[in-house]
């Protein structure tokens, strides 16, 4: 029976397969809406910060993978440009370039390629690499450029405030409505490029409504209306620092986060709970890059309790007295 | 840290801000020693916290009631040491009894904590604060709770590292890097007790 | 023709004569037919699924076959239901088969049902014979899901379908029966999907040979086949042959493995809700962060295996075929089970040899302690005898 070929089905050839590197490139493309408003609002200096950034990391991914002596191919996956962005993206611009190179070796070099490279690593590189420069150099990234904003981050003067109420220091010229300008547009962007992630399922969107759920709840029952003592209404946390960032970008590394399901809400609430705790009574204006490090520590543990188990040990048991 | 600190404070210093392990390095010893498996750990940890809340209270009631009544309060070291090597033992004897259970999950472990620093660290710096007896309580109780956070995360997180770590790195380097990034997210909670 | 004509007054020489032709499962499990339609017979199966849903993209087979075949598959439905005494059959195609072949299979089914009352008084309930259209998903033509669809039976993941009273066969598996019991030929060919095109095939082809036709001689030696669809189809040996249970062979690219990203493509299209990244991790990964003196890590990572569902894999391939990385998830899972086999074997073994080790310790035990006994008591007597019946006082 030659030729008996009734649907289309059967001379379909195989269906277009998803490629990890093409993945993970799509994850750069999807930061790009939030860069160009950077860019935008904080001045071209950025764009030399990413450039230099994505250079330095591939160029020590290479290094790395040809010392051990695997493809130096693998060095533009991707991946290592992830996380020099992310590191670019958090550091102010105009920073040192010592500062800069020291996070991105930090975060490829240690945090990356010494686990064992793409896909062993238990931290998220790009926030180790930040974390690093962050407690070793804390006057490097304090200077955000006067022309776009008056010296500090919104985070900064909310922290540092002293006896403002939160409405009179939101109020002043450089906050914006939710988040302080120009934070609250670039979030806005990283928001809308994290929807990107979550249509291509790049990203968990447990984790991404984890983060902005127990964020928004924990400044909710804080909130106040706006005293001196205020913590910021969960509008003014979600739209400010790099809440966004973190949620869609950095927390959602699916290496670094548990691979069950409950576990990836718990690790998600567990990040936003902590971005909160420390922005509110730490002595860091923003902890998105310590939230991460510190639920990445605990992701194996969440996976492990979240299991469901199948068997029990007295089955086992029972299994060896049959035998026997 | 302050003269008069508040209990939940208190707590909270002990137990993230200045953790024993990851902060104060004290501890170090099973830290590295038994999270090469989680149950060891979990096991080692939650014994730790029985000896070290009991051996503070202990420490306390012998120093103001002993030691500073008759002006012997530079023997405190050699006190502390033998208290927490008493309680140690009558502990694993009272278990021994009373829970043959839990004294055969904790079984070895016990004798281990005697040379455990963190216990006479809690105990010494207690004292150093002048904290009442009270505050030493939650003082030791934050810093055992922190030592079993600490311990169970880096157990799981231990049985992850890929065998794909450079060889020069595999198994104490590795872990003693994870260990340094895991107090680096710790530095994060830096002045949540002020 | 009524099917009884074929059919001997015991089943078990139609079973025989069902293993003599040779036929095996030709759905793709490949188990021996003449076992399962005993062990159907044996647990007084009372349904029949014909399965040609064929619920993957790049087999077609059983549409192939019911276009041209259908009456066949039908009497070999008849045949097996009789045999095996079931008063239900139903036969389960793919919702978007051709429309002729739909309509040609509903005429076939009203026929039957008009025709079956009067033609045999045989059975004392009447067969009833319908035909359902299932919808194309993934694994929807699998036994179980179609137990579920077709008659609300959810199966424990122990149970087979026969262990509820369900008979599953491929259509492809009732054609061979009948073209066995009515014309008396044993199972040499089937139909198989070759890179898009079915055709009969004779069982033994070598996959290089099949190919040859259509594809340049050059190259040779770095062709890969796979075999199956191109969800759950599986890389095969270099020198793999058609059998029963071949439905389709593909011509593909060796493909470069690259890490693993944990993007959870895998986890999100597994049919039983396992976590294959998770599981490759735990079968690849030995347990480096823990020093060698430790007890049996080995141990450890197995029982991590089996929390994490390893046994409740079916092996279906579905994470191989969607694997962005190109990781042989598959493979690594089917090793860590033999692995845990043996392993499982070494410890019973173990087990048997300790419990004889603790019977013959309390034997020798209960012995000396009888002796000591015995001994004691003699020792005792002795010594009152010497004392006289006064030291009782």
């Amino acid at each position: 029976m030659p030729g008996a070929n009734p649907t289309d089905l059967a001379t379909a050839t195989l269906p277009p397969k998803a490629r990890s590197a093409h993945l993970l490139w799509w994850v750069n493309l999807a930061l790009l809406p939030g860069i160009a408003v950077m860019v935008f609002t904080l001045g071209t200096a950025y764009l030399w910060q990413l450039a230099i950034a994505g250079a330095l990391a591939v160029s020590i991914e290479s290094a790395c993978l040809l010392a051990r002596g695997q493809s130096v191919r693998l060095a533009l996956d991707g991946s290592a440009v992830v996380t020099a962005l992310l590191i670019g993206i958090s550091l102010p611009p105009g920073v040192s370039l010592w500062v800069l190179s020291l996070a991105v070796l930090g975060g490829v070099g240690l945090a990356k390629q010494l686990f064992g490279g793409l896909g062993h690593n238990l931290f998220n590189p790009a926030m180790v690499g930040y974390a690093l420069v962050l407690v070793s150099f804390p006057a490097e990234l304090a200077v955000w450029p006067a022309d776009a904003i008056t010296g500090a981050t919104p985070l900064d003067i909310i922290s540092h405030r002293q006896s403002q109420t939160f409405t009179e220091a939101v109020s002043s010229e450089q906050f914006g409505n939710w988040g302080g300008l120009p934070w609250q547009w670039i979030n806005l962007a990283f928001l809308a490029g994290g929807c990107v992630l979550l249509v291509l399922r790049l990203a968990r969107w447990r984790v991404v409504a984890g983060v902005l759920l127990a964020l928004g709840a924990a400044a909710a029952l804080t909130y106040d209306a706006g005293s001196s003592l205020s913590n910021g209404s969960p509008l003014y946390h979600w739209f400010t620092g790099a809440t966004m960032l973190t949620a869609f970008f950095v927390a959602t590394d699916p290496v670094t986060h548990p691979q069950s399901t409950r576990g990836q809400w718990l690790f998600g609430a567990l990040v936003g709970l902590l971005i909160f705790v420390i922005r509110a009574y730490g002595s860091y204006p923003d902890g998105a890059a310590f939230a991460v490090l510190l639920a990445n520590a605990a992701a194996p543990s969440l996976d492990h309790w979240t299991l469901t188990k199948t068997k029990d040990e007295p089955e086992a048991e029972d299994k060896h007295e049959d035998v026997a | 840290m302050a003269a008069e600190p508040n209990s939940l404070l208190l707590l909270l210093s002990a137990l993230l801000v200045n953790n024993f392990v990851l902060a104060q390095f004290l501890g170090l010893c099973p830290f590295m020693g038994v999270t090469a498996r989680r149950d060891t750990a979990t096991a080692m940890a939650f014994a730790t916290t029985f000896v070290l809340t009991l051996s503070a209270g202990l420490s306390y009631l012998l120093y103001h009631g002993l030691l500073v009544p008759f002006g012997l309060g530079y023997l405190n070291i050699i006190v502390f040491i033998v208290a927490i090597a008493g309680v140690v033992q009558f502990t694993e004897l009272y278990l021994r009894h009373a829970s043959p259970l839990l004294h055969q999950v904790l079984g070895i472990y016990l004798p281990l904590i005697t040379t455990n620093c963190a216990v006479l660290a809690v105990a010494l710096l207690a004292v150093q604060q002048e904290l009442s007896l009270w505050q030493t309580l939650v003082f030791a109780a934050g810093a055992a709770l922190g030592f079993v956070l600490v311990m169970i995360m880096f157990a799981a997180l231990r049985e992850r590292l890929s065998a794909q770590v450079p060889r020069a790195f595999q198994g104490a380097p590795i872990a003693l890097i994870s260990a340094g990034i895991m107090a680096l997210g710790f530095m994060g909670f830096a002045g949540i007790d002020t | 023709m009524s099917t009884l004509d074929f059919l001997q007054p015991d089943p078990t020489t139609l079973f025989e004569q069902v293993a003599q032709a040779g036929i095996q499962g030709m759905g793709g499990g490949g188990f021996s037919t003449a076992r399962k339609l005993r062990l159907a017979w044996q647990a007084k199966a009372t349904r029949v699924i014909a399965n040609a849903v064929e619920c993957e993209p790049g087999i077609n087979v059983d549409a192939a076959l019911l276009a041209e075949h259908s009456p066949e598959v039908v009497q070999g439905l008849n045949i097996v239901m009789t045999a095996i005494g079931a008063t239900q059959g139903v036969l389960a195609f793919a919702a978007d088969f051709p429309k002729s072949t739909i309509k040609m299979l509903c005429q076939q089914f009203e026929n039957q049902a008009d025709r079956e009352p009067d033609a045999d008084s045989f059975a004392a309930n009447q067969p009833s014979l319908s035909c359902t259209p299932i919808t194309r998903t993934a694994g929807a033509g699998a036994e179980r899901h179609l137990c579920q669809q077709l008659f609300g039976l959810s199966l424990e993941p122990t149970q087979y379908p026969i262990d509820r009273g369900v008979l599953c066969l491929n259509v492809g598996t009732l054609f061979a029966i009948q073209q066995a019991i009515v014309l008396g030929k044993p199972l040499r060919q089937r139909l198989v999907t070759v890179n898009g095109d079915t055709n009969w095939v004779s069982l033994g082809t070598p996959f290089a040979d099949l190919l040859t036709l259509e594809e340049q001689p050059g190259a040779k030696t770095t062709r890969r086949y796979r075999e199956g669809g191109h969800y759950t189809g599986k890389l095969s040996p270099p020198k793999a042959v058609v059998t029963a249970a071949t439905n389709a062979v593909w011509l593909v690219e060796p493909a470069t493995q690259t890490p693993c990203t944990y993007c959870s493509r895998c986890s999100d299209a597994c049919p039983e809700a396992l976590a294959p990244q998770t599981l490759h991790r735990l079968c690849t990964q030995p347990q480096v962060g823990a020093p060698s003196t430790q007890a049996s890590p080995q141990s450890l990572s197995e029982s991590a295996l089996e929390a994490n569902g390893l046994s409740r894999c079916t092996e279906c391939g579905l994470c191989n075929n969607l694997c962005p990385s190109n990781i042989d998830l598959l493979g690594s899972f089917q090793q860590a089970k033999a692995q845990a086999r043996e392993q499982a074997l070494a410890d019973a073994r173990a087990h048997r040899a300790k419990q004889r080790h603790e019977r013959h310790v309390s034997r020798t035990q209960a012995r000396a302690q009888i002796a000591l006994q015995r001994r004691e008591s003699r020792r005792e007597s002795r010594r009152l005898k010497q004392r006289g019946p006064d030291a009782w006082r």
